[in-house]
């Protein structure tokens, strides 16, 4: 088995302090910083890059995830409209994952760390302009993302950008990341600072005199990840035909497409076995962000068509009330980290079920680039990729319980929430039987908290059984204030029966897989 | 009280071949608490016995063999080495005045009070033979006439090519004394017991036709011998059916797939592998279809009459079938699913939101069902054991064989493991099951893509398996509307997952399609009925489309225009529709009737290019009826429109012709789908018999050569599966001859799988109901095969 020989190997990189990795993340002139050779600080500017597209998708999932076209006041039109702005949100946060894969590739070629922490360490350096944060889709909020995927501006346009520039401003004001903001002058031209970080990775990877071709890894393509794999049914994005540059017909193009249904992703996955062909997959996903000239389907475009929606008031923003950056309090979590802790009992097991699903879809995601796509391993590979999506899927529906549940017990209207935390670390077992070992701890793990999970639901199903028996009422009272009723609580216990019964088969699955290593039967690494 | 009319249900039943004595038990599936994922659970439900007098009992529940500890299960579907026959109840039911919203049971006290009886008409075919040589001395028949005694009555199937006095056992019908032992007992109703799934053919028999235990029948010449790819024989054939124009050339064409009846190649037979030869042996079976028909006659026989004048009558279909393999799992579209879509239209406006989540879940579940009888990988087209893909039977092979292109995997191979693949569509179900709205929507293969054959293209779901028309699966339109209603949102609600019955009454079409009357096991109902019929299984449900169109008759499984008749109004005056016969009918009011065939990119941003063949120069295909004409029907339904403008190629066409030919339009009526105010397939557009004649001949023979890729939940591919150490998926071939957990792929040539033969032969002892994914009754097979290995 092709285990632990890929290019990125054994080293995935835990959570390394900020002020560290940050040095040399400036993208201002051609100076080397000390301490670097060219191939170490390209690498580092991808882990930046990589950080980046992470902490992006995690902000759009949880932004669409707040949306709420469940709420009874809207009319069917405006919750399709609502639906529909979802969608969008989802199908930019699912090519943000393309992307954040497509990095990985890269960093394959180069030879370097695989990198799946997000921290904040980014937004601290001058590629970004806003600190990380998780908080319900606002006027605000849409125009930050907007503005962070806006590239240089089409022409018939510029308006639009004054408009968003001081959305972003007022929805800032008062925070902390003003001051560096205005350090950084949101109102430069070229304020798009995702894009300048591709622009720079690009300018020292094409030049043989910084990367000289002996860098490359030509045999890693067997280890990156590829869109046959990755891709299933949704359209693999490539480069779109070059639209025109008038930017109300593209506009209108876009419209049109949304209209019909289409708020699909394109999931650019690439892989990269050559200088030119990284050189391209980085050019590509510069220009699915930002876009080029006007590209309809272009990240920018997709917000500015919410963001035009609201403005022009098609249909009011309809959100769960959210926390913003709703947190489990870990015993190594320090007190002073910034967010709304979760507090409430049921919202707190649920939440720790979420971190944890999250930390095993990174779990399952670095090991499949440790299992080559030939050879006796191929198809173990392809089960941990399959792994990955079904952990995306529990993830997106423990985020629908949790927008619904309180977050504390003492508030009445604010929800919790998707907490999105990093685990302590990401660090994946330097032997290949340990790494199985790791999954195995991990659904242990899950299907412990399951227990815990669904022994609290069952008492609190039985409790407003009894109650209901003097107060017949009482269940209608629930749902009709979109409380803990007895429906939402039943469901809740399903999902967590079939999450249960999955875990128990994965965890005999992986006891199979060991049994067959410790016997020599299976693939060897 | 005055009866208005009589409803007889349900409209539709499918009995099922076995040579038991006593036929299936009633069962009903319910989900495993526990384990909702696991398979479902099959408990004991209220059965009904009838004697040979035609008195009916209760099976004790303490008798029923689900109810016993060890194994018992598995009693429900054979006796000893026999299959039970599954033998359907109709119930009579009636509109009477004062209230006509409303279906009463039909009872004996009723007809005891009014002084009135009940009498029984069947009549069934057996056109299978007929279909290929358009002889119409081919024809299987078996009438029974107006009968009202309780004794059974024996179907005899006869032919003018048999030899005098023989016949084919097609089963029986009873009618049930009605008593007043128990409630409901009283109710009128008639039992179908099927045939024994009996094989019959030529006289004199060959050595192997007695070897086999073929029953010698046939006299005729047309059916022995005959090769529907032998260059000339369309020459041959004229179509001698009453009402059909003498020496038409364009009738009988052959079927799709071709050659489908026992032929005489030596192993492996399959025609495509003997240079697309396949002689038949002259087999027939014992299978059919038509209608059982009831009247209610005063003391004299004098037959009543409705408001109306006419005679009070109802009738519903009947089919035989081969037995339902995989009795606890559903296949992810079947028959009831394009019946819901005949009914209420290819939209799912009139679906509640928290309804069309328990529907979404509900497909879900059939996926996953279906997945788990599939070896994913083999039929993904990965190389097995060093063998390239095209060595074996599998949806990109057979999508490669008529493209003329070399076989691709569908998926990547190492995505493709059946436990990694039914875990992932497990978690859909999980996540759905929490509330989430449907998230894959835009992943579903819509009707229009069916021969998009790009990766993207071929990886949209269902994956893996064919549809109607031959090319890759796609959902009904209603059932991807109710995923798409399932995504919308709206107020929170999670599925529920007890679907309930609709209410009954005389206009709600679905309540009586979904009738359980009782005693009938699922087995006998739609919803375990495959719906990808190409040819099928229980029915060919493409036949039904063929009439639509009032004067024109099409080919079951294209566009071509078989028959016309008359004139019909066009564009410059009326057009004699007879001179369309040879002609293919391109768009029905404006909508199309055919997809183009694309392939891959040649590169990236270039168009996908037409995938011509030798066979296919347009690279054109006609969508399967059922969704490609949902449109018809829905205008009908809703706004009673009764015309359409068909546009058919200007000239006569060998070929599938692009939309792009020149077309001549004209102004056809439609028919009604289902007999006036009922949910009886109407039978202008299937007399008896025609919805089993494009079925194979005998039935074991399609068994044996149709893939898994048609109907994996129905025909199970990968049985007996667990997880081996090396973390991969590994079981036993369902027709592997003996389990050894290494799965055997699909090859005609491979000794250690049941030949056509073995199935004709014996099929009752080797082929293994699974029951939770295994065998039911292992042992029966480890004799067998004794005793082969013995001889």
């Amino acid at each position: 088995m092709q285990e632990a020989g890929g290019s990125v190997a054994d080293t995935a990189a835990g959570s390394a302090s900020a002020a560290q990795r940050t040095s040399a993340a400036g993208p201002d002139g051609e100076r080397l910083p000390d301490g670097f050779t060219w191939h170490g600080y390209l690498v580092q500017l991808l882990h930046i890059a990589s950080s980046i597209e992470h902490a992006l998708m995690v902000q759009y999932l949880f932004a669409a995830y707040s949306l709420d076209d469940e709420n009874p006041r809207l009319e069917p039109d405006e919750r399709r409209k609502v639906a529909q702005w979802r969608n969008l949100i989802l199908s930019v946060a699912k090519e943000e994952m393309g992307h954040l894969l497509t990095v990985q590739n890269v960093l394959c070629l180069l030879g370097g760390q695989l990198e799946l922490v997000r921290e904040n360490y980014p937004f601290d350096s001058a590629f970004y302009p806003f600190r990380f944060r998780l908080e319900p889709l606002s006027l605000g909020s849409l125009a930050c993302y907007t503005f962070a995927e806006m590239g240089e501006i089409p022409r018939g346009d510029e308006g639009f950008r004054d408009r968003i520039v001081n959305l972003v401003e007022e929805h800032l004001s008062g925070r902390e990341e003003e001051e560096s903001l205005k350090k950084k002058g949101l109102r430069v031209r070229d304020a798009h600072q995702v894009g300048r970080l591709y622009e720079r990775i690009i300018e020292i990877l094409k030049d043989p005199k910084y990367i000289p071709d002996s860098a490359f890894s030509y045999n890693s393509v067997l280890f990156q990840a590829s869109p046959d794999e990755w891709g299933r049914g949704y359209g693999i994005g490539g480069p779109p035909p070059r639209e025109d540059d008038d930017f109300h017909r593209g506009s209108e193009k876009l419209q049109k497409r949304i209209a019909d249904g289409a708020t699909h992703a394109a999931v650019m996955i690439e892989t990269a076995a050559t200088r030119q062909q990284a050189l391209n997959v980085l050019n590509r996903i510069a220009v699915q962000g930002e876009g080029r000239g006007v590209e309809p389907d272009s990240h920018y475009m997709r917000f500015r068509s919410i963001m035009q929606d609201l403005l022009d008031g098609v249909c009011k923003l309809s959100t769960h009330a959210m926390a913003e950056n709703p947190l489990i309090r870990w015993p190594d979590v320090p007190d002073d980290a910034t967010g709304n802790q979760i507090t409430h009992p049921l919202s707190e097991k649920w939440g720790n079920m979420f971190n944890l699903r999250y930390r095993m879809l990174l779990t399952y995601l670095s090991h499949s680039f440790q299992l080559a796509r030939e050879g006796s391993a191929a198809r173990l590979r392809g089960a941990v990729i399959h792994r990955v999506f079904a952990e995306m899927y529990n993830i997106k529906a423990i985020a629908g319980i949790l927008v619904r549940l309180p977050l504390t017990n003492w508030t009445k209207r604010e929800r919790a929430g998707p907490p999105f935390q990093m685990p302590y670390t990401l660090a994946i077992s330097m032997d290949p039987m340990d790494r199985w070992q790791q999954h195995r701890d991990l659904l242990r793990g899950a299907l412990d908290l399951n227990g815990v999970l669904r022994g609290y639901l069952k008492r609190r199903i039985d409790r407003i059984d009894a109650i209901q028996k003097h107060c017949s009422w009482i269940n209608r009272f629930l749902k009709f204030n979109r409380s803990l009723d007895a429906e939402f609580l039943g469901s809740n216990l399903e999902f967590l029966n079939a999450m249960g019964g999955l875990d128990r088969k994965s965890h005999d699955w992986i006891g199979k897989v060991i049994a067959g290593m410790a016997r020599e039967e299976a693939p060897q690494p | 009280m005055m009866i208005k009319t009589l409803r007889l249900l349900p409209p539709l039943a499918f009995a099922r071949f076995g040579s038991a004595p006593k036929p299936q038990h009633n069962y009903e599936l319910a989900e495993n608490k526990d384990n909702p994922l696991d398979f479902r659970k099959i408990l004991p439900a209220e059965t009904l016995q009838v004697d040979e007098h035609g008195k009916l009992t209760i099976l004790p529940t303490a008798d029923h063999p689900a109810a016993k500890l060890r194994n018992g299960v598995a009693g429900i579907f054979r006796h000893g080495e026999c299959i039970r026959p599954v033998a359907p109840f109709f119930e009579l039911l009636a509109i009477v005045d004062p209230d006509p919203d409303k279906l009463v049971p039909v009872t004996l006290q009723w007809l005891s009070e009014h002084g009135l009886c009940v009498e029984w008409k069947v009549h069934v075919e057996n056109r299978k033979v007929f279909r290929r040589t358009g002889e119409k001395d081919d024809i299987v028949k078996a009438k029974i006439e107006w009968f009202g005694g309780h004794e059974p009555r024996s179907l005899c199937g006869t032919c003018a090519n048999f030899m005098e006095g023989k016949w084919i056992d097609f089963g029986q019908v009873q009618y049930v004394e009605p008593n007043g032992a128990f409630e409901s007992s009283s109710h009128v109703r008639l039992r179908f017991t099927p045939a024994k799934g009996r094989i019959y053919g030529p006289v004199p028999p060959t050595p192997r036709d007695t070897a086999l235990g073929v029953i010698p029948i046939y006299v005729g010449d047309a059916w022995r011998d005959f090769d529907e790819k032998m260059p000339g024989t369309e020459k041959k054939k004229n179509n001698k059916e009453e009402g059909q124009a003498e020496g038409s050339k364009t009738w009988p064409r052959p079927t799709l797939p071709p050659s489908l009846y026992a032929n005489t190649n030596d192993p492996p037979a399959a025609p495509w592998l003997n240079q697309d030869r396949a002689k038949s042996r002259g087999y027939l079976d014992d299978a059919c279809d038509g209608f059982i028909y009831v009247r209610i006659t005063d003391k004299d026989r004098k037959p009543l009459s409705g408001p109306d004048g006419k005679p009070l009558k109802g009738r519903a279909r009947i089919c035989v079938a081969p037995p339902a393999f995989i009795p606890d799992s559903q296949f992810v579209r079947t028959l009831a699913d394009d019946l819901d879509q005949v009914v209420c239209g290819p939209g799912a406006d009139d679906i509640e939101p928290t309804e069309a989540r328990r529907r979404a879940l509900d497909i879900v579940r059939r996926a996953y069902e279906t997945v788990r009888f599939m070896n994913v990988a083999v039929m993904n087209g990965n190389p097995v054991d060093g063998r390239p893909a095209e060595a074996f039977d599998t949806m990109p092979a057979e999508e490669a064989f008529a493209a003329e292109r070399q076989v691709r995997p569908v998926m990547a191979p190492a995505n493709a493991d059946t436990a990694a693949v039914l875990g992932l569509h497990q978690q859909v179900f999980a996540a759905l099951s929490s509330g989430a709205a449907p998230w894959f929507v835009s992943l579903l293969r819509k009707p229009e893509q069916v021969g998009d054959l790009t990766d993207k293209g071929r990886r949209k779901m269902p994956a893996l398996m064919s549809g109607a028309d031959s090319y890759y699966l796609a959902l009904t339109r209603r059932q991807i509307a109710t995923l798409e209603k399932a995504a919308e949102g709206g107020p929170f609600a999670p599925p529920t997952s007890t679907p309930s019955l609709p209410p009954l009454s005389p206009r709600n079409l679905t309540a009586q399609l979904q009738y359980r009357a009782k005693g009938n096991p699922i087995t006998s109902h739609p919803e375990m009925a495959i719906a990808n019929c190409c040819p099928g299984l229980e029915v060919d449900f493409r036949a039904v489309w063929r009439r639509l169109f009032v004067d024109i008759e099409l080919s079951e499984w294209e566009n071509y225009v078989v028959k016309g008749e008359g004139t019909a109004p066009g564009e410059n005056g009326p057009v004699n529709l007879k001179d369309l016969e040879g002609h293919r009918l391109l768009r029905v009011d404006g909508k199309p009737l055919t997809v183009n065939l694309t392939g891959p990119s040649p590169a990236p941003g270039v168009e996908p290019p037409i995938v011509r063949s030798t066979q296919n120069p347009n690279g054109v295909w006609t969508m399967e009826w059922s969704n490609c004409l949902a449109h018809v029907l829905d205008a009908l339904r809703v706004s009673g429109k009764r015309t359409v403008e068909c546009e058919f190629t200007a000239d006569a066409a060998k070929y599938p012709q692009p939309q792009e030919t020149a077309s001549v339009k004209v102004t056809l009526r439609v028919r009604d789908f289902f007999e006036p105010g009922t949910a009886v397939i109407s039978e202008e557009l299937a007399k008896p018999g025609e919805l089993t004649e494009g079925l194979c001949s005998p039935w074991q023979n399609d068994l044996r050569e149709c893939s898994c890729f048609y109907w994996a939940s129905s025909r199970p591919d990968f049985v007996n599966t667990k997880i081996g150490n090396d973390g991969l998926t590994h079981g036993d071939y369902w027709f592997a001859r003996e389990r050894t957990g290494k799965y055997v792929p699909d090859d005609y040539a491979d000794n250690r799988l049941m030949t056509y033969d073995d199935l004709f032969k014996k099929w009752e002892k080797l082929l293994q109901v699974q029951i939770g994914g295994k065998d039911s009754t292992p042992e029966l097979l480890r004799s067998s095969d004794k005793i082969e290995r013995k001889s």
